[in-house]
């Protein structure tokens, strides 16, 4: 038994409404830790190779990590992840809200499910108590209208749920799983997967508190941040403004993409960030548990046209860039009403807003027409077009049926050219940074096992220059300032162990906004468990996970020729801060092959050595990277 | 030289009178990093920052009609 864990995974096949548990010895907690690290794990060992993503054989899995369910700030997340429809490799993403919390202290360290359900059901997780419910009476109700059926007819108040709405249940590749109500699970399609296994919801409640092998330390660790964390920049800013706070700096240096990716500057940025939210629509800021920062939006309007309900929560940076500049909009009520529209439906607002702004580049140069729309004008800038579009995605209905899998698919669809509009890596759409201004996050957007992820890269302009931004990356050996578009080998070297420190933290689950450095996660974790873990050990993990993504996309069939950035990146921007600027294509080819190396993998195919799985101690992976 | 002087989140209060946006009157070659200390901005907290419209280094040089935007990095979302 592992202090602060559960010590016992959750395991349902809903082909046969088996639900079982099953315990793992302290290695394997040790090894994979939680979070990405199991997911990761099941997913080789549980999914038959290459079988479809929205196929019974898909394994959906939702992972806390060993903090979750204490009061530690930051420790209230969990990932959530399966073979990606959108992709066909491994969809791995991070929630906020209490969902993984409370799964947590009903007594699993993860849930694990399998199979397909004859008809719609949901899962009742109820301290311990496991039930597989009718959801038939759900099928086709929003997000919103789910949570409350399912409280009221369980008689429970603050339930904690996973859920889908219409788009996941139509498999949109573009769909997402909302934890409650208005957090994502956003990138990969888990929507769809949930939709394709007939799985409506997972509600559930415990109240177990996880005990710590050092309950003092671990209490002192948490007062330290709670009276802390104002002192850090980031952590204050986003206390007082959440994300998105500075979009009028990011678009003056060439970070805020504009119309799909085209380039320019936003003029109108000043009304749509985070600042105009507080000035505007927004009532109040919520937390997860445990935390002070309380970074997340709630905004409520009501106009001639629409209501926003605030139990439906904000947008987010992604989301306020993705609607709004990215698709030429400056309407802040509208952006608000499609981070709504897209929470209901449980559509990735990422995807969502980069899939339409491809569609919207197409309509203007003439690859879509007005047939194709059915009669919507789907120009840059159409607020109407904008949000009419969301709901035909998630009903799959005209034009929204082409869009619902995402700009690739969509391209193929499309042809005359579209490929070349279709902003994505591996399928999955981009965050909102310009890899053109972050060319060390554009390396990991491009070699990243799940796409175009913002989230596990290194954001370079953080450490461009000497002072506190550097002590995320000191403590990783890397010691010198490096330019934002630099793809030299040390850059190459930082954005790896930043990737590797964060899948560790993904691993254990930490919110990334949380000002803990990996010194800190690792005393956390030490005190949690009584193990003398390092922070060697924690990078190996972080390698060990990331290594087993890869193998794991290796099997499903994607190569190193995934590994790539579309053209548009390596053309000189138009205009804007970005003017003449672009990747070089060969620093970036020398780069990929300079992060393989330095990972341990082929040079040239990016396949994990034999040495390298033996070393990290995976050398079962190798036998499962082989299809049968 | 004049220049203007956008700073948003933390270095707001260090702007001339606390405004977001200012004027300043400023010796010839300024570099961004000489302004923001003279201002008395805690440069080790991580920032970044805008001449232009490109993004700068701490030692450009600042010269007449330069619009300089001061703003914390981005990263997540």
């Amino acid at each position: 038994m592992v202090k602060g864990l559960a010590n016992k995974i959750l395991r349902v096949d809903l082909s046969d409404s088996r639900i079982w548990t099953e315990e793992q010895n302290e290695n394997f907690y040790r090894r994979y830790l939680g979070g990405a690290g199991i997911l990761a794990y099941y997913l080789l060992k549980e999914l038959k190779p290459r079988a479809d993503a929205l196929s019974p054989g898909n394994v959906l899995v939702f992972a806390p990590g060993p903090v979750t369910g204490t009061a530690m700030p930051g420790a209230s997340r969990l990932c959530v992840g399966a073979k990606s429809p959108l992709s066909g490799g491994i969809a791995k993403c991070e929630a906020g809200g209490f969902f993984g919390y409370e799964l947590k202290r009903a007594g699993f360290d993860a849930l694990v499910v399998q199979g397909k359900a004859a008809h719609p059901v949901y899962l009742w997780i109820n301290n311990g108590e496991v039930e597989i419910k009718d959801a038939t009476h759900l099928w086709g109700r929003n997000v919103l209208e789910t949570q409350d059926v399912i409280e009221s007819e369980l008689g429970e108040k603050r339930l904690r749920t996973a859920t889908i709405g219409p788009a996941g249940e139509n498999l949109a590749a573009i769909s997402c799983i909302m934890t409650d109500v208005r957090n994502a699970a956003a990138r990969g399609g888990l929507g769809a997967v949930m939709g394709s296994k007939n799985l409506k919801c997972v509600a559930v409640k415990g109240k177990t508190m996880p005990q710590a092998a050092d309950p003092e330390k671990y209490r002192d660790m948490a007062r330290w941040m709670n009276t802390n964390y104002m002192n850090f920049g980031s952590a204050a800013r986003f206390h007082d403004l959440g994300t998105g706070a500075d979009m009028v700096g990011g678009n003056a240096i060439g970070n805020l993409p504009v119309r799909n990716w085209s380039g320019g500057q936003f003029d109108d940025v000043a009304k749509i960030d985070a600042a105009a939210l507080r000035d505007s629509y927004r009532i109040s800021m919520e937390a997860c548990p445990g935390c002070q920062i309380r970074c997340k939006k709630v905004v409520e309007l009501e106009n001639e046209l629409y209501k926003v309900d605030p139990r439906n929560g904000g947008p987010e940076y992604e989301t306020l860039a993705g609607f709004g500049s990215f698709m030429g909009i400056n309407d802040l009520a509208a952006i608000c009403r499609a981070n709504e529209l897209c929470g209901l439906n449980s559509l990735d607002t990422i995807s969502a807003s980069g899939t339409i702004a491809f569609a919207m580049e197409c309509f203007e140069k003439g690859m879509l027409t007005l047939e194709d729309t059915g009669g919507i004008d789907l120009r840059f800038g159409n607020v109407d077009a904008m949000l009419k579009v969301i709901e035909l995605i998630a009903r799959r209905e005209g034009i929204g049926d082409v869009l619902a899998d995402g700009s690739r698919k969509a391209a193929e669809r499309i042809g005359r050219g579209a490929e070349e509009l279709s902003m994505q890596v591996k399928g999955v759409e981009f965050g909102m940074h310009d890899p053109r201004l972050k060319q060390g996050l554009g390396l990991i957007y491009a070699v990243a096992a799940n796409g175009a992820d913002h989230m596990t890269g290194a954001h370079d302009t953080l450490f461009t220059q000497e002072g506190r931004g550097m002590e995320g990356v000191r403590s990783l050996g890397s010691l010198d300032p490096l330019p934002a578009g630099d793809l030299s080998t040390a850059k190459v070297d930082r954005a790896k162990n930043l990737h590797l420190s964060r899948n560790f933290g993904d691993s254990l689950v930490m919110c990334h906004f949380t000002p803990w450095t990996l010194r800190q996660q690792v005393d956390i974790l030490r005190a949690l468990t009584g193990w003398d873990y390092t922070d060697f050990e924690a990078l190996r993990q972080g390698e060990r996970v990331a290594t087993l993504a890869r193998v794991f996309n290796l099997r499903e069939g994607l190569t190193a020729a995934d590994d790539q950035l579309p053209k548009r990146f390596f053309s000189p921007a138009p205009e804007g801060a970005l003017k003449g600027t672009a990747i070089d294509p060969e620093a970036m080819r020398r780069a990929k092959r300079t992060f393989y190396t330095l990972m341990g993998w082929d040079p040239v195919t990016g396949i994990p050595t034999q040495e390298k799985l033996e070393e990290l101690g995976i050398a079962w992976a190798a036998a499962e990277s082989v299809p049968e | 030289m004049r220049v203007k002087l956008e700073m948003y989140g933390p270095f707001q209060r260090f702007n001339k009178d606390g405004q977001l946006r200012a004027e300043l009157d400023l010796e010839d070659n300024l570099t961004v990093r000489a302004l923001l200390m003279n201002l008395g901005v805690d440069i080790d907290e991580p920032w970044n920052a805008a001449l232009n419209g490109k993004l700068a280094d701490p030692a450009d040089k600042l010269s007449d009609g330069s619009l300089l935007i001061v703003f914390p990095p981005i990263e997540g979302g």
